[in-house]
């Protein structure tokens, strides 16, 4: 097998320990339907519900090597490469093979999907699923094919004022939705943003990432944007966080979420 | 001209020279506070928004861009000038008491002791908006009193042990900080990191307020003490000889200072080296009387935030930097000259 | 008039000074001599009110030391110390003008006509006029001991406590900064009270002369009185010889080591 970071990993023929480093691969690891044989994960990771009661190592920045090693898995997926360097060091001399996959669009996660069902020998229900999945979201290719894109502003967080910008997988997701991000030009992923930038920005609808695992207290409309058109025309929209910022299989619920706010008309 | 008149003139020197220093750089705020409403990241035509600063309502401004230059660039200049006249003059009064030209609000770790007030007030009565800068003060005051109490050794407070003193309470504040943040969820982080580093974006008119009165009253204070900090800063026991109540002034001195540090920590988290920066650059070009370096530091400090927040919010746009980032860029190395020069 | 009866100053256990008593005369100059740790910059500091005496006690024109504000006091007792110091950078007439702290109104203190006329008077009497404009930290060694002389001068103050005062000084320095003090004593009915460890040098400037060894007095008197060498070996522990100065008459002290016996 060959991971997303190039990296060749010698895999055993049957895998019945697996431990993931970040709540979304924990998600796609389930959709796959290797749930079952998942050993530990992290203090987030808490859907489906059966990941809460998997035994627990720390969060993705800080695992617990001696928790991991005690778990004798036989496979670790993580989500990023460039902070693990000594930590994959440490797991290879023990025999545990570390595979790194960073899904950051709808597509990377559908092929996420399938790739894990090959690996873990589960292929037939990943399969079933990617296929749902891809389905559901062509639904909404077709339901918003015809509509004029709505000026949408991503706030990440209010004080000080976070959106999207040009690098993030959300400002396409906000596109698919038969939105367009007013940042999308921005350069970063999600960037310190302009007051003054924000009130002249005059979006059309606000989302607003809110709730989920992080606990997001991101429940209101930052004062910059009080006097924006969507504001005006009552179109905030609270998205559970957990569907937005987790680029696992529950996007397609975030991307249907956003669809219908931005055009409930296309789904009458 | 007479000997008497001469003895006359002589006689007022000081405060003349006060007068003008501070005129001349009063004149000069002006002018960046002006130019620094003119820019933003957001273009507004110069006559137009001239003319709304005046105080005119019909100037040809969309009443979006009046809500730009109203509501969210000038407070935002008017709390870097406060920020800048708290930490200004808060290090002048540092370094005149503890006879150092490092000291620096930030460089002492009482930055950092406010932040830690904040923190808590935060997290502890989130809902209490004065509570913020009630506990910066709070904090400032006992980081101040530990650095000063670890400074002094049996030889009196060495620049050296100050210097080492200050960096211990800033790294035991600074896991401090760490500590309080696992305290809070995710957004709140994130905007701590940010004000962390100096934030000025954001203010409430209270909060706004609050700094302006805390201002106000540090500025005074230290002014009031500025003959006495004249003899303090060339020996404390030489100016108890010369008829200084060192303990009192001492005393009141810590207090008006850390008052001022929590103001500007409790409103924009720390913003660094504008308390070195400053006096200094004031003392080179005025001299070391306190009478002068006091008021001018005020002055001076509050141009010199409001420009580096001007850059900090125009230089990427529409991103931001925070303003700490501008101010230690340019404080750091001037830091490193003085203290080779020594 | 500043005087001193029976006072005692302690460290905790440790006591510094016991059972001296001193007084102060105008035009009169008085040295302490003794080995370190004899308790003589303890004197000069109980006197001037740094230090609170354990027993007896200070009096200052009559009426008990403690009874003054600490302005009050700096209106009357001035103290030169040894060495200034000079973080920052202050002209040679801002520092001397800072010896007017006392005399003027609290807060701002603007100084006044008067202050500037001092200061100027005391600048051309210790021969520092040329340099009013020049920063302190430019100045000689000497020059800058006279600054801090005329820092001490410029209070007006009937009493001089000086310690040390030409410690770093060459002979021509320590020369003219007790020429100085000996004319402010004459001209303006001051007392003076020298702390040195120069024993020639006080002998020659001093009217009277105070032994101290262990925190105790051990003899006063004027300095032929008290510069013996049977008093200065119990004191110093060293052979010394006396001999009187070929042209001032006054007593000149010669230690008399191992090695040249």
């Amino acid at each position: 097998m060959v991971d997303e970071a190039g990296r060749k990993i010698p895999l055993p023929a049957r895998i019945d320990r697996i431990v993931t480093l970040a709540p979304n691969l924990t998600e796609i690891v389930y959709a796959a339907g290797a749930g079952d044989r998942l050993v530990g994960n992290t203090d987030y990771c808490d859907y489906p519900a059966e990941a809460k009661q998997v035994a627990k190592i720390g969060d993705t920045l800080h695992p617990s090597v001696e928790r991991i090693i005690a778990l004798k898995p036989q496979i670790v997926l993580v989500s990023t490469a460039s902070q693990l360097e000594a930590f994959t060091k440490q797991l290879d001399q023990q025999g545990i093979a570390v595979y790194v996959t960073n899904p950051g669009s709808l597509e990377e996660i559908l092929s996420s999907i399938t790739a894990f069902g090959e690996m873990f020998g589960t292929a037939d229900e990943a399969n079933r699923v990617a296929g749902t999945l891809r389905k559901r979201s062509a639904g909404i290719a077709t339901a918003i094919a015809s509509v004029t894109p709505v000026r949408v502003f991503y706030q990440v967080a209010d004080e000080p004022l976070y959106t999207i910008g040009r690098e993030a997988y959300l400002t396409d997701l906000v596109k698919r939705a038969g939105g367009i991000s007013v940042t999308a030009d921005v350069p970063d992923a999600f960037p310190r943003f302009s007051d003054e930038a924000a009130l002249s920005a005059k979006p059309e609808a606000i989302i607003l990432p809110t709730g989920g695992s992080m606990g997001m207290a991101n429940s209101s409309v930052a004062s910059p944007l009080r006097n924006s058109p969507a504001v005006r025309n009552n179109r905030v929209y609270k998205i559970n966080d957990d569907f937005l910022s987790r680029p696992g299989p529950r996007l397609v619920d975030g991307l249907e979420a956003l669809a219908h706010a931005l055009h409930p008309e296309a789904f009458k | 001209m007479s000997t008497e008149e001469k003895s006359i003139n002589a006689g007022h020197a000081t405060l003349r020279k006060a007068f003008s220093v501070c005129g001349v750089l009063l004149v000069m705020l002006l002018v960046v506070l002006i130019a620094a409403t003119l820019v933003g990241s957001q273009h507004l035509p110069l006559g137009p928004s001239l003319c709304a600063l005046t105080g005119q309502t019909d100037c040809g401004l969309s009443s979006e861009q009046r809500a730009i230059l109203f509501d969210i660039r000038l407070p935002r200049i008017l709390l870097a000038g406060a920020v800048g006249i708290c930490l200004a003059t808060a290090g002048a009064g540092y370094q005149s008491l503890l006879r150092n030209p490092l000291a620096e609000p930030y460089l002492l770790g009482v930055s950092n002791g406010a932040a830690v007030g904040t923190m808590v007030a935060l997290v502890f009565f989130g809902t209490h908006e004065w509570s913020r800068p009630v506990m910066a003060f709070a904090g400032a005051l006992a980081a101040t009193f530990v650095v000063y109490r670890l400074a002094r050794g049996r030889a009196g407070a060495t620049p050296e042990r100050l210097i080492l003193a200050g960096v211990i309470v800033t790294t035991f504040l600074s896991s401090g900080i760490v500590f309080i943040t696992t305290l809070m969820d995710a957004t709140r982080i994130r905007s701590f990191t940010f004000w962390l580093l100096g934030d000025l974006s954001g203010t409430t008119s209270s909060l706004l307020a609050v700094t302006f009165v805390a201002a106000g009253i540090g500025v005074v204070v230290l002014a009031l003490n500025a003959r006495s900090l004249n003899l303090m800063m060339l020996g404390e026991r030489d100016a108890f000889d010369l008829g200084v109540e060192v303990g009192r002034v001492r005393i009141t001195v810590f207090v008006a200072a850390s008052l001022l540090v929590g103001a500007s920590v409790a409103s924009s988290g720390s913003v660094g080296y504008v308390g070195l920066v400053v006096p200094h650059l004031v003392r080179l070009s005025f001299g070391s009387d306190n009478r002068i370096v006091i008021p001018a530091s005020a002055l001076a400090g509050a141009a010199f935030v409001i420009l580096a927040d001007t850059v900090a919010r125009t230089i990427i746009t529409p991103r931001e930097l925070p303003v700490g980032a501008i101010t230690a860029l340019i404080g750091a190395p001037l830091f490193v000259y003085l203290l080779k020069r020594r | 008039m500043l005087k001193a009866n029976d006072i005692t100053v302690s460290y905790g256990e440790r006591v510094a000074v016991s059972n001296i008593s001193l007084e102060l005369a105008p035009r009169r100059i008085t040295a302490i001599i003794g080995p370190n740790g004899a308790g003589k910059s303890t004197m000069l500091r109980t006197l001037n009110g740094g230090m609170k005496p354990t027993a007896g006690e200070i009096s200052l024109d009559g009426q008990s030391l403690v009874a003054y504000s600490r302005r009050a006091i700096a209106k009357r007792i001035a103290v030169v110390a040894q060495e200034a110091d000079l973080r920052f950078p202050v002209t040679v007439f801002e520092f001397v003008l800072g010896g007017r702290y006392a005399w003027s109104a609290p807060g701002w203190g603007w100084e006044t006509v008067r202050d500037v006329d001092a200061t100027r008077e005391v600048l051309r009497e210790t021969q520092l006029d040329t340099l009013s404009d020049r920063l302190m930290n430019e100045l000689s060694g000497g020059e800058r001991q006279r600054a801090v002389l005329a820092r001490a001068l410029v209070t007006n103050a009937a009493v001089l406590l000086l310690d040390e005062p030409t410690a770093n000084l060459d002979m021509a320095h320590q020369a003219t900064i007790l020429t100085l003090v000996r004319q402010r004593c004459d001209n303006r009915e001051t007392s003076a009270l020298v702390v040195t460890h120069d024993i020639n040098l006080a002998a020659e400037f001093s009217d009277s002369v105070l032994l101290m060894k262990d925190g105790r007095g051990l003899a006063f008197g004027s300095p032929q009185e008290v510069l013996t060498p049977e008093l200065l070996k119990e004191v110093f522990a060293v052979k010394v010889l006396v001999d009187a100065h070929p042209v001032s008459g006054a007593p000149r002290v010669t230690p008399v080591h191992e090695m040249l016996r």
